[in-house]
């Protein structure tokens, strides 16, 4: 775990004060409709996706960039295969500690809205099986995002794992979410 | 210390490194010359696992701890000179702050400054290099173009500080366009055609 938290001291204060000027956007922007809960309210606000999605991998980039900047100085001292490893588990920790922060932070402000998800299990058990389906795949990307940008680990900096993160994104959300 | 047994590297048809045999003993500094693309580069990388061979054998003592300087020193531009240097230390928990600052002296840096890596020059960059090398008393040290970017003041701190190294039990290798006399090499290498070939021996 030692290696992990000396990895957490790259995640400057910069991007921990941006996501929390996006979270608070969020909020203030969606309106509190008591009808929704939070997951309703990820599904249905593309652009809250988008923007948050955007946020995200761009995130990952740079803290990889700096991570392969400095490879040769962590593969001296951790060799190669612990240091790839311990990369990988950090990237793909650090991703699951992003959506957990956002999942948490949307379900304090829209809830669970457990009595009406029991009434539409009762009258629409299609609808809210999809729902799920769809916000596992949801979270999924995520993981599908941070796996295509730890790729370019000890390869030149590229734009162009950048474009297919984005790429991707754009298929999944029009093919899914649209 | 290290025993390095027929090691082959290629990229594509270009064969770097031919059936290279080398012995380096604990205390030993060893200078390897050549011209630019002869694999010197390819073989300390080897050393040091960022590279992996084709073929051959790389034997260390046992619990041997490396630090190296090869290449342009990429660094967390955003951050300061200590962090850095505390960021590289605490992967081993070897980290001696005492011993960093007194680098950092003869270096003629200063380790307190809050200035961001991304302003410091080529040579400032080479001297940060230089001590995350040596700061956590690494057993072998390898240099990879140590001198690019010094002032001739730091070159002979360099020197100097190289020079000290073996008397702690320390092994060096240096690959340099640069001969830097005033290290007391035990042994100097060509590199040709993928191998190393003996310059000379000297004894002390």
């Amino acid at each position: 775990m030692e290696i992990y938290k000396n990895y957490l001291r790259l995640i400057s204060k910069r991007y921990i004060l941006l996501f929390i000027i996006i979270y608070l956007s969020i909020i203030f922007i969606i309106d509190s409709n008591s009808s929704m809960h939070f997951i309703d309210v990820i599904l249905t606000n593309n652009y809250v996706s988008l923007v948050l999605n955007t946020y995200f991998y761009i995130f990952i980039y740079h803290i990889i960039n700096i991570l392969n900047d400095m490879r040769y100085y962590t593969i001296t001292r951790l060799h190669y295969k612990h240091c790839k490893n311990s990369i990988y588990t950090f990237i793909f920790l650090l991703t699951f500690l992003f959506l957990v922060t956002f999942y948490t932070m949307m379900i304090l402000k829209f809830g669970f809205a457990y009595e009406m998800h029991m009434k539409n299990m009762i009258f629409n058990l299609h609808l809210y099986i999809n729902e799920y389906v769809v916000f596992v795949l949801y979270t999924f990307i995520y993981f599908i995002e941070a796996f295509v940008l730890l790729q370019q680990f000890d390869k030149k900096k590229s734009i162009k794992y950048i474009g297919v993160v984005f790429t991707i994104n754009l298929i999944i959300r029009y093919v899914v979410f649209l | 210390m290290l025993e390095i047994k027929n090691l082959c590297k290629s990229f594509g048809p270009n064969i770097i490194l031919n059936d290279l045999s080398l012995i380096l003993n604990r205390g030993e500094i060893i200078y390897i010359h050549g011209r630019n693309g002869c694999g010197k580069s390819t073989l300390l990388k080897i050393i040091c696992d960022i590279l992996k061979p084709d073929q051959g054998d790389i034997i260390f003592d046992k619990d041997i701890y490396i630090g190296a300087l090869i290449e342009n020193p990429g660094f967390i531009e955003n951050e300061s000179l200590s962090f850095n240097l505390k960021f590289l230390g605490s992967f081993r928990k070897k980290y001696d702050e005492n011993k960093v600052i007194e680098l950092c002296k003869q270096f003629d840096l200063d380790y307190y400054n809050k200035a961001k890596m991304k302003a410091y020059s080529v040579g400032m960059r080479q001297k940060v290099g230089i001590i995350q090398a040596i700061m956590e008393n690494q057993d072998l040290i390898i240099f990879d173009e140590p001198t690019r970017g010094l002032d001739d003041e730091s070159i002979e701190t360099f020197e100097n500080m190289v020079n000290q190294l073996p008397k702690e039990g320390k092994s060096v290798i240096i690959a340099s366009h640069d001969e830097l006399e005033n290290i007391h090499y035990h042994h100097k290498y060509l590199m040709k055609k993928g191998k190393l070939i003996k310059d000379e021996e000297i004894s002390h």
